[in-house]
């Protein structure tokens, strides 16, 4: 299990790992998020609730849309490459060949 | 008549037996054919049939030489087999003992592949019901491809241009080749065991069935159907199918697109986030007019506005009666005004001042001061006090005289008239 361990050195737990949300119970993936937010306008456009819930509503999907954006930038930019050294495994940063197509 | 000699079956059989186990050339044969009729035997002896356009001959193959074969025998397979002929005496059957068999080469990927495929189906590995879902959202993706070679650039190019801030994992293996199949399971293996990774990529850019078959082999399909991360096939290009397609997750039709499954559009994203809140301000707005609207409504309805209407009633009445009121006290006071005037007036007439000034003078005793009405208050060489309107004259009377009959006290008097 040597490999194993060796694999997790390369790359720490937690590093670009799922990130938990601020202030959730149970952290929203961002899929659900969307979807929440889909049935809170559908139900604000609606016009059928009362001033406290539109407002209730209201607060609760601008939250989500915060949220929502915010995963989105989560990921961070790169390539990396898994490598075998003699010690180990390691990530590289991976370099392309310029784009002759 | 020449005398017939009557064999057995038995005999005879033999006699034939002979004739071919005696050929030198039968105990040592190589023949190419097409297998059919193939049976595998519980003993694990495999009996098939070889045949051409023309012929065909029943073959053996016994348990000991089949084990060593490096494929697997079916029906259809071209193959070159190596034996001696015989005869199998009880049921009269000239046979091919085949040692050795080696396939024909056209034709046999083909065949083994779709061997595997038989075989991989029937274990359950192509099953839809195992197949995962794609995560809509990938926190990182790794690829398994060759690190040089257009598939990698391919798929770096199309996610970052679906999705700028894409995190990508390469393990870089051999795409063809011996030992390319073993590798491509062990980046998939090593890909599994490290954290945040949602989704992988296997494949290759487009090539002949030689060249894809690293992902026709059975090592690369169980490593996709073992690992616990949703797997994107993606090998060759649109019309190549391989076996990795099938077990895994998803195909893709060539590498680049499958980077377009991987990743969302995240240009899409921000606009849908973008449209919820407009839509989200937009319908606030709108409830928040409803409601102003409804509460002027309830505002400017009877039944709320009767209790304000009495009030709004009550107080003109209350001003009415003010007025009244104000009126009455004006006129009240105007009646007393005149009739104190009247009094006044009268009063003033009354007044002993008005009849001074009307030129009449009053007489009073001195230093008494009581007023003289008669002339039996006075006796001559008394003082008095006449008043008049402008001052007083103290005099002494002369002479107190009675009124004489011709001067009547009707009125008709001596006195000149007052100016």
């Amino acid at each position: 299990m040597s490999e194993e361990k060796a694999l997790k050195a390369a790359v720490p737990d937690g590093a670009g790992g799922a990130q938990t949300d601020v202030g959730a119970a149970k952290p929203l993936s961002f899929e659900e998020g969307m979807e929440r937010l889909e049935e809170i306008v559908r139900s604000l456009e609606s016009g059928e609730l009362t001033l406290d819930a539109s407002l209730k509503l209201f607060q609760e999907g601008v939250a989500l849309a915060h949220l929502c954006s915010r995963k989105l930038d989560e990921a961070q930019a790169r390539v990396e490459k898994l490598t075998e050294g003699a010690e180990g495994f390691r990530l590289e940063t991976f370099e392309v060949e310029d784009d002759s197509t | 008549m020449t005398e017939q000699k009557i064999f057995s079956v038995k005999e005879l059989t033999h006699r034939i037996k002979k004739l071919i186990t005696d050929d030198q050339f039968l105990r040592n044969v190589w023949v190419r054919g097409e297998v059919s009729n193939l049976k595998r035997h519980t003993s694990g002896h495999l009996y098939f049939t070889l045949k051409d356009q023309a012929a065909s001959i029943r073959c053996v193959m016994f348990r000991s030489d089949s084990q060593r074969l490096r494929f697997r025998l079916d029906d259809g397979l071209k193959v070159i087999a190596g034996g001696y002929v015989s005869v199998y005496e009880p049921s009269g059957n000239y046979q091919l003992y085949v040692r050795e068999l080696v396939d024909d080469g056209q034709g046999t990927l083909w065949l083994a592949f779709e061997q595997l495929k038989k075989r991989l189906e029937a274990e359950g590995l192509f099953d839809p019901a195992v197949k995962k879902k794609l995560p809509f959202l990938p926190r990182k993706v790794g690829v398994v491809t060759s690190p040089t070679g257009a598939a990698i650039r391919d798929i770096i190019r199309v996610s970052r241009r679906r999705f700028p801030n894409a995190h990508l994992l390469l393990a870089p293996v051999r795409v063809q080749g011996e030992g390319a199949a073993a590798e491509i399971a062990l980046g998939i293996e090593r890909l599994n065991r490290l954290p945040g990774i949602d989704v992988i990529i296997v494949g290759r850019g487009g090539g002949s069935l030689e060249d894809l078959w690293a992902f026709n082999e059975e090592t690369v399909a169980r490593a996709i159907h073992k690992s616990r991360i949703p797997i994107i096939s993606a090998v060759g290009h649109e019309t190549d199918f391989t076996i990795s397609d099938l077990v895994a997750d998803v195909r893709a039709p060539t590498p680049s697109a499958g980077a377009s499954m991987a990743f969302p559009d995240k240009e899409a994203l921000l606009k849908a986030l973008e449209s919820y809140g407009t839509r989200l301000r937009g319908a606030l707005k709108k409830n928040l007019a409803a409601e102003r609207r409804r509460l002027k409504r309830l505002l400017e309805s009877r039944a709320l506005a009767q209790p304000l209407d009495r009030i709004n009633q009550a107080r003109q009445r209350l001003d009415e009666l003010y007025r009244q009121l104000a009126v009455a006290v004006r006129n009240n006071l105007a009646a007393w005004k005149a009739l104190r005037d009247t009094r006044v007036a009268a009063l003033e007439a009354l007044s002993p001042l008005a009849i001074l000034a009307r030129g009449y003078s009053l007489s009073q005793t001195f230093p008494e001061g009581r007023l003289i009405r008669s002339r039996t208050q006075v006796a001559p060489g008394d003082l008095i006090e006449v008043l008049l309107t402008d001052g007083r004259l103290r005099c002494g009377v002369k002479e107190v005289l009675e009124w004489s009959p011709d001067v009547a006290p009707d009125g008709r008097s001596p006195f000149p008239e007052a100016g």
